[in-house]
């Protein structure tokens, strides 16, 4: 006897319709998976056979064949599982399907031997495809049920067992699992990332900070060991506007495909912060892999990606951050699949002004020469330099300044500025595609960014002086904006364009 | 019992049986002592993917000996003389086409 189940496969975070059919009839004995499967999907069989008996149904003895439609899509991963077992038991005549009339539900999920369903990678990518193809509803692991539920529409069946979902499937739907209330989970979401208010010192770093964030902006920090960097940057996510439930849904998307999502966490209600380490693969910091996943640019989309020890990454990782740092996404081609991920993050680099760490510095001598002074600066090329808006010294900190620490500003306080800033950007960028004014286009640029007179003699004398490039003159412009609407105004004037030159003179060769 | 020591082409079924809606196909090992093993041990891949095809081709000459059968099977029988009496052990569904 025939019957099938439908599923979904991932492609990327794009999901792909398929349709598990089992075919049982009386012959010599054998249990094959057609369809491009994988090895994991070939396992499922040894997975399935012994959930089924464990479970109390019998696995007779004859010709099995499971196919996954459509033949030309790759199958991956455990979670045809559960369909296989359940088209399986339909067609032994030991289930009967309870949706007749009532739209099929699909089913995805990884069988234990004992019967017992874990949960499945990407989730939320596949349920949103299933609601996009008209699916009605899916049985899905207890464990995966919550992610899924972040889809309006769907009607999700959580099972804990083979047993359950038979259950489920033989009501045709029958406990529901409530939808989620996205706004709600956000607003649960304590605040814990560390406060502004620890640092010391640093005004001018702080405000730079402030600065990029404000407009989402490329930063790289130059100081010497220990002069707070790293401090610095892991409170970059505080400071950062709360998401929104959209950008929470899109950032969950990736960090599910990733299997990245915390136990009991169906959604990332928090900015990402990542921080590879430097000896990275150029792979793993951008997204690769046979079946590409998802790399740290994209697991940072819409949230802070964090290089410490900037020139001490490979070359090959770093000019393979070119291109996304470009477009907000990234397009990894491989054999089998060409896949897109997003990637809009704000990049935070730190680095020491030299080998040694105190180049530059008021009070110890650095004791570098001059060909590994080369040496390091020649690291960092000059395009990847060229998408980095803002430079930042952050020198040692002054004797008194250490002292003073916790008076500083809270970050609650620098958050109400920037969220400000950003929304005059929102509403001045609306319909453009984005929302900060570190990717506006050229176009948006010259629309959005209108220059007073003094601005404009200042920039050309700048544009002479510093030999900027078109690009750089453009990200100039693009950081006077922000500090335009930092101030609230909608014209730069000069000083909004004097301090954004001050964020790039500090170059290569200026110093 | 549907033949004994049933010969296919080059190859030899030990026994064919039906009882029911099962179809068995059965390969009787025996050996005179454990030193080497069980007797159901000595049924190895070869063997069982021998049986296996000798089993395929039997039923694709004769497609009405499947009638009214539901499931069909490989059954091993371990016949051990390394003691009096031999004991004799019978696995339904030892193997399937797939090992």
């Amino acid at each position: 006897m025939l019957a099938h189940i439908a599923s979904e496969a991932l492609s990327g975070l794009q999901g792909h319709p398929v349709e598990v059919e089992a075919d049982v009839v009386a012959a010599a004995p054998a249990f094959s998976i057609v369809g491009l499967p994988d090895a994991a999907v070939q396992e499922s069989r040894e997975r399935v056979r012994a959930a089924i008996v464990n479970s109390d149904y019998s696995f007779p003895s004859r010709r099995i064949t499971v196919n996954l439609a459509p033949a030309d899509l790759r199958k991956e991963g455990p979670s045809f599982d559960l369909p296989i077992a359940l088209a399986f038991l339909l067609a032994t005549g030991q289930v009967r399907n309870g949706c007749d009339g009532r739209g099929p539900l699909a089913a995805l999920g990884e069988l234990g031997l004992d019967g017992a369903l874990r949960p499945v990678a990407g989730t939320l990518a596949l349920a949103q495809s299933l609601r996009a193809r008209g699916v009605r509803g899916v049985v899905l692991p207890v464990s995966s049920a919550p992610e899924a539920t972040l889809v309006p529409g769907l009607e999700v069946y959580p099972a804990r067992s083979l047993k359950e979902a038979v259950a489920q499937l033989e009501a045709g739907g029958g406990i529901t699992a409530p939808p989620a209330d996205l706004r709600a989970l956000l607003a649960a979401t304590p605040d814990v990332s560390a406060d502004l208010a620890d640092v010391a010192g640093q005004q001018e770093a702080r405000r730079g900070v402030e600065v990029a964030v404000a407009g989402s902006h490329n930063v790289l920090m130059t100081g010497p060991p220990g002069a707070g960097k790293t401090m610095l940057a892991r409170r970059i996510p505080g400071i950062m506007p709360p998401l929104t439930p959209d950008e929470a849904i899109e950032i969950t998307r990736i960090h599910s495909v990733a299997g990245l999502l915390p136990d009991g966490q169906p959604l990332v209600s928090r900015r990402p912060f990542r921080a590879p380490h430097h000896t990275i693969s150029s792979p793993g910091l951008v997204g690769g892999g046979g079946s590409p996943r998802p790399g740290e640019v994209s697991l940072a989309h819409l949230g802070v990606l964090f290089l410490d020890e900037f020139p001490e990454y490979r070359l090959s990782a770093l000019e393979a951050l070119r291109q996304p740092l470009e477009d907000g996404e990234i397009t990894i081609s491989r054999r089998l699949a060409s896949v897109t991920f997003p990637a809009r993050l704000m990049l935070v680099a730190a680095m020491n002004p030299c080998p040694c760490g105190y180049l530059g510095d008021r009070e110890r001598q650095c004791a570098c020469p001059a060909h590994r002074l080369r040496q390091y600066a020649a690291r960092l090329s000059g395009p990847l330099l060229d998408r980095i808006d803002l430079r930042l010294d952050v020198p040692r900190v002054a004797p008194k300044d250490r002292r003073f620490a916790g008076g500083a500003e809270s970050s609650a306080a620098v958050r109400q500025r920037v969220i400000a800033a950003r929304e005059r950007q929102v509403a001045r960028l609306a319909g453009s595609g984005v929302y900060a004014n570190a990717h506006m286009s050229p176009r948006d640029v010259r629309r959005f960014c209108p220059l007073d007179r003094d601005a404009v003699a200042l920039l050309d004398r700048a544009y002479e002086r510093l030999r900027l490039s078109a690009r750089a003159c453009e990200r100039v412009i693009k950081v006077a904006r922000t500090i335009a609407d930092l101030a609230g105004a909608e014209t730069i004037a000069l000083e909004h364009l004097s301090e954004s030159l001050t964020y790039r003179a500090r170059d290569r060769g200026e110093r | 019992m549907l033949g004994r020591n049933v010969r296919v082409g080059r190859g030899e079924l030990d026994l064919i049986v039906r009882r029911a809606g099962v179809l068995a196909f059965v390969e009787v090992k025996a050996r005179r002592t454990t030193t080497y093993g069980a007797p159901e041990d000595g049924v190895d891949a070869r063997k069982r993917r021998q049986v296996a095809r000798l089993a395929e081709l039997w039923l694709g000459v004769r497609p009405w000996a499947l009638r009214g059968i539901e499931d069909v099977r490989f059954d091993v029988v371990a016949v051990d003389a390394s003691i009096c009496p031999p004991g004799v052990r019978h696995l339904p569904g030892a193997f399937t086409l797939d090992g």
